[in-house]
């Protein structure tokens, strides 16, 4: 099973990062930096096969393909800022996350944003014309 | 995913903290401080390599630009 082994991973990471820490703190948090990269190498390569699955079943009920693609990459822009988010905050710098966190929530509005004006165009086009 | 990245940085670590104490106790501190900022600066190459990957990968399956 491959949940076990991500399992055992971040327990072998988080003993790693314990153990360094007691001597280095500075390169104890590249250790966990490192192990979170991993870790999300991995998963994200694993989901692959989900998104496509997803992308064909949108096709099939005839859902326009240019929506799942941009759901697709609002999930993607947010692993990314999480990820950093995260890092950020082990390192005490809750400022900088919250930065970072405020830069995602930008993007996924520009991302989003082509999406919310057709569906303005289609509640527009389903009104009656001639309306003040 | 490939264990041996995880035990090399920590190896690093390690190695840099018995470096520094052995320097620091044979009384040469700037030595020690430039074996810790060597060890930081591999340890940042290494780490700027992982997320290289990490951003191809989420690239391709996340279709960002």
């Amino acid at each position: 099973m491959q949940v076990f082994q991500l399992v055992v991973f971040a327990l072998l990471a988080a003993s790693m990062v314990m153990l360094v820490r007691a001597y280095r703190p500075d390169i104890a948090l590249q250790v966990s930096i490192i192990a979170g990269l991993i870790l999300l190498i991995y998963i994200v390569t694993q989901m692959s096969g989900v998104l496509d699955s997803l992308t064909s079943l949108a096709e099939r009920y005839g859902i326009d393909s240019a929506y799942i693609g941009i759901l697709i990459k609002i999930i993607g822009i947010a692993y990314v800022v999480q990820f950093a988010t995260d890092i950020c905050k082990d390192a005490g710098e809750s400022a900088l996350a919250s930065k970072v966190e405020l830069g995602g929530r930008v993007m996924i509005l520009a991302a989003a944003v082509p999406a919310a004006i057709s569906l303005l165009d289609m509640v527009a086009s389903l009104l009656p014309v001639g309306m003040p | 995913m490939n264990v041996d990245m995880l035990f090399r940085i920590a190896g690093i670590g390690i190695l840099v903290a018995v470096i520094t104490q052995l320097l620091k106790q044979s009384g040469r501190d700037e030595m020690a401080t430039i074996a810790a900022i060597t060890g930081l600066v591999i340890g940042l190459l290494m780490m700027v390599d992982i997320i290289g990957d990490l951003f191809e990968s989420v690239r391709q399956v996340f279709q960002l630009y």
